[in-house]
């Protein structure tokens, strides 16, 4: 295996008496997209800040392309970095916040023209390059941001949820820009968000954190087929899957098995229990509400001691009362009281 | 940051040594000439707290500290009043009310020696247009600088006209911060104007009055100009104010050691008050 | 207040208006007005309104009593150090308060706390005898110095360089900015609103000041116009106060500081809101 692009290596990182990181190991290869996907708090953002040299770890070592990072400034990592909030520099025109950073590593007027003229042209900034920040339209913000990272033509690319502060329909825009982008460069992307369907829809790889630990490292298909936890689980997926407490009923199918789960559009509604394929699982439970979303409508079902949603992709007028929810067998994945999965890995294995 | 170590300390440097060399140490300084008699040609003679029990024992200084009372409470009080007032009547934005919060700036800009020039000629007994004015309204001329019970109110007028356009400002901005929601909820609650005022709008800028009441304090204790310039702390010492005094007795009498005293006194009389300041008004004002 | 319209009625608001107005305009009409009569014309009562023989004598007699175009350079000189002063004591002291955490920090932002409460009006004599001491009096040095720092400056600048958005900074250190370009084409900039109005309230601060160019000097050399503006009080000219006069110079020495009010009025009424939000 070739040296990955970056390393984390028994990082430990605490604000005071706060541990975010604890003995963490990362490693990222040249030339993909990792996406740092988790709840707030999880420490993503904190291991992007690490790798950009913004915070200095408590204890560990960070690589990059297997040199240390230990005395090495930000800015002269080969790393570039898109804020949450564009971070662009108030006072400068868009041409000035671009070319800020190539001045500082003087590169010679020239060789500065000539990147921005082309960076200008492909992010589409042509019109307002002698704007200044407060002018702009939130995503021209953020394109300005991403050309003055992309001019500096870095190894890495390090981006802070980019899109969080952008309306539904620019973010879908920019999402596509930002997967271009990639395909062109080819560089190394590492992307931080918390939005389950941006970290699918954007990474070649998704690393799941929770309070500062790694519970699943995988593709997203890997992620959403064969989660390793109740976590992984519960955070992927819309909605996400619904894990059930085993009763003895269904336990006796998966011994050992303290939680099940099934994700909501592999589940099927019936109110004639007749009907149901053998084979399958059967809870029955009360259809409670129903919303219908256009192409799919999400039905809401209680049972005794759980929630169930399911996702069906045609309109039935089924009446509000009792129903069975079945569940393909195959479907079902089982959980051990310490919340992993119990399903035998895939072969090639998760991580 | 790998910032040299030594780095913010150059950077503080420059100005921590004007304040140490003209802040700090003229109050040490000062403490320390207090105990002495001089009169800055001779030698300096330790005397002790003889300086201050002349203060205590002067009538002349008894004047000065219930003048500058009297100053500094009617002033604040004044100030405040009128200003809130004004900045209420003020408080739409219409082109009348901007022309007039800018002409009331006016005075608050220009130098104090001006203004104390303005109303020295004003306030004149016998050809001040003040008095004039007054006799269209049938009152008798008042004798506003030479008479021993009225001078010091008259210094107090004219440091409210010059301040009243900084107070009204910074109360009128105060004012605009209050949730426009809050007035609206009490008309929907039948409230009566003055009930609003006392509930709604006293409460929302008492921060800002209990900032106000302690600059014009403070600056009330500061004043000179007027003093100097208009009635020279007369007539019988109705208008001497702490830094006259003061300045009297360094610069016109040299008694230096005196005159420190009494700046020592001005001090802890400033400090005091500062002090009463945050520990009663602090409690009552709304922070949100 | 809100329903205040109800409350007071059309009419009554336009007659404290006009009361507001004329308690305001009125001082100052009467100084133009006596700046150019006669000394005469002056001492009418009841006095005139208007004058029909505007007398510009009173300027050329102001002009002539004291050194005036020596104390108009002072006063231009002074200001304008005092001004350049500040920008080098306060800017980095502000600065460094604001950006860097270093041992005793607390206690130097303690001196610039005392310091804003200390006025001139109480170290006045102390400071003279310093300046005595060095032979500093009826030199420049001795208007300049005591005024080279503000710390009020220091509050309103620190304040405004925290609230500069700390990804901003990040942003630039991602840039390879070394702390000078940070400082000067990111911070200053950002900044450069509080600076101005520091400049303005500064500049009419010192330009209007008379207590320290009385304190510290004892001849012409270095005085400054207020100074020169009270003493024609004491112009010889057979009448107690020649007020004519002293409001000819009064006049000459307010029009500068109301030209720039004028000019720049926003500017310096935000400026001062500012220092109002401590």
């Amino acid at each position: 295996m070739s040296t990955p692009m970056i390393e984390l290596r028994g990082i430990h990182k605490s604000y005071g008496a706060e541990k975010v990181l604890e003995n963490l190991d990362l490693r990222m290869e040249k030339g993909g997209f990792t996406v740092l996907l988790g709840p707030s708090g999880c420490g993503k953002s904190t291991i992007l800040r690490l790798i950009a040299g913004l915070e200095t770890a408590s204890a560990g070592e960070v690589l990059i392309d297997g040199a240390s990072m230990r005395e090495v400034q930000p800015g002269d990592r080969g790393i570039a970095m898109v804020f949450q909030n564009y971070a662009l520099y108030p006072t400068m025109t868009v041409r000035e916040n671009i070319e800020y950073g190539l001045k500082n590593g003087g590169i010679a007027k020239k060789e500065r023209d000539r990147r921005i003229a082309e960076i200008a042209e492909l992010v589409g900034l042509g019109d307002y390059l002698k704007k200044k920040p407060q002018f702009l339209s939130g995503g021209q913000r953020q394109r300005v941001a991403l050309a003055r990272a992309m001019v500096k033509q870095p190894r890495i690319f390090l981006m802070d949820e980019p899109l969080s502060n952008l309306d539904a329909k620019l973010r879908g825009q920019l999402r596509k820009d930002l997967i271009e982008l990639y395909r062109r460069l080819g560089s190394t992307f590492v992307y931080v968000t918390h939005d389950q369907v941006e970290a699918m829809s954007l990474g070649t790889k998704v690393i799941l954190l929770e309070k500062g630990k790694i519970r699943q490292e995988a593709t997203p298909e890997e992620l959403y087929a064969r989660p390793a936890n109740v976590f992984s689980a519960r955070f992927i997926g819309t909605p996400p899957m619904n894990i059930i407490e085993a009763d003895p009923a269904t336990s006796a199918r998966f011994p050992g098995a303290r939680h099940l789960g099934f994700r909501p559009e592999k589940a099927r509604i019936t109110v004639d229990r007749s009907a149901v394929p053998s084979g399958d699982l059967i809870f029955p439970g009360e259809l409670v509400t129903h919303e219908m979303l256009g192409s799919e409508v999400l039905y809401q079902v209680n049972g005794p001691g759980w929630k169930v949603q399911v996702k069906l992709y045609e309109n039935r007028r089924i009446p509000f009362g009792p129903v069975f929810i079945h569940v393909d067998r195959k479907d079902i994945f089982s959980f051990d009281g310490d919340g992993n999965s119990m399903e035998s890995p895939a072969p090639g294995g998760n991580r | 940051m790998k910032a040299l170590k030594a780095r913010p300390y150059l950077m503080i440097a420059p100005a921590m040594t004007i304040f140490a060399v003209f802040a700090l140490y003229p109050i040490i300084y000062m403490l320390y000439l207090s105990f002495f008699k001089w009169n800055m040609l001779g030698p300096k003679i330790f005397i002790g707290l003889k300086n201050y029990a002349n203060l205590l024992s002067s009538k002349e200084f008894g004047k000065v500290f219930s003048n500058s009372l009297y100053y500094m409470a009617l002033s604040v009080l004044l100030s405040i009043v009128i200003s809130l007032a004004v900045a209420l009547f003020l408080k739409k934005k219409t082109a009348l009310n901007g022309f007039l919060r800018a002409s009331i700036f006016a005075p608050y800009i220009i130098s104090l020696v001006s203004v104390s020039l303005i109303w020295l000629w004003f306030m004149d007994l016998d050809y001040g247009l003040l008095n004039f004015i007054l006799g269209l309204f049938g009152v008798k001329p008042v004798d506003w600088l030479s008479d021993s019970h009225m001078a010091l109110t008259s210094l107090v007028i004219v440091s409210v006209w010059k301040g009243l356009g900084f107070n009204t400002l910074i109360l009128a901005s105060a004012l605009q911060a209050i949730p426009e929601y809050l007035y609206e909820a009490a008309e929907l609650d039948k409230a009566k104007p003055f009930s609003v005022f006392r509930s709604i709008t006293l409460p929302m800028i008492s921060p800002t009055l209990f900032f106000l009441a302690l600059t014009n304090m403070i600056a009330s204790l500061k004043a000179f100009e007027t003093v100097a310039l208009m009635t020279q702390g007369g007539p019988s010492n109705s208008t001497n104010t702490f830094v006259y005094y003061i300045y009297q007795n360094g610069f016109q009498f040299f008694k230096i050691g005196y005159a420190s005293a009494a700046g020592v006194v001005m001090m802890l009389f400033i400090g005091a008050f500062t002090i009463a300041y945050f520990m009663v008004l602090d409690r009552r004002v709304h922070y949100r | 207040m809100i329903r205040a319209r109800h409350a007071i009625p059309l009419t009554g608001r336009l007659l404290v208006s006009l009361l507001i107005f004329l308690v305001y305009f009125v001082p100052f009409y009467w100084m133009a007005l006596t700046a150019i009569k006669s000394k005469g014309e002056m001492l009418q009562f009841p006095p005139t309104f208007w004058t029909a023989h505007p007398s510009w004598d009173n300027f050329a007699a102001a002009f002539g009593a004291f050194p005036f175009w020596k104390y108009l350079w002072n006063s231009i000189l002074v200001s304008g150090s005092i001004i350049l002063c500040q920008i080098f004591t306060v800017v980095p002291a502000a600065y460094a308060f604001a950006r860097y955490r270093f041992k005793g920090s607390g206690i130097f932002f303690g001196l610039t706390l005392a310091s804003v409460m200390i006025p001139p009006q109480l170290v006045f004599l102390p400071v003279f005898l310093l300046m005595n001491r060095f032979g500093l009096i009826n030199h420049y040095a001795s208007l300049i110095l005591p005024q080279a720092a503000s710390a009020f400056g220091i509050f309103m600048l620190r304040q405004t360089f925290r609230q500069v958005p700390e990804e901003v900074l990040e942003a630039a250190r991602m840039d390879k900015a070394s702390e000078l370009s940070i400082i000067t084409r990111i911070m200053i900039p950002i900044a450069m609103p509080t600076i101005s109005a520091l400049g303005l309230i500064t500049f009419i601060g010192t330009w209007n000041d008379y207590f320290w160019p009385l304190v510290l000097t004892t001849s012409d050399a270095v005085r400054t116009l207020p100074v020169g503006v009270a003493s024609l009080k004491l112009l010889d000219s057979g009448i107690s106060i020649p007020y004519n006069v002293v409001m000819a110079g009064n006049l000459i020495l307010i029009i500068p500081v109301l030209l720039i009010y004028l000019i720049a009025q926003q500017r310096i009424t935000k400026a001062f809101t500012y220092m109002g939000e401590k």
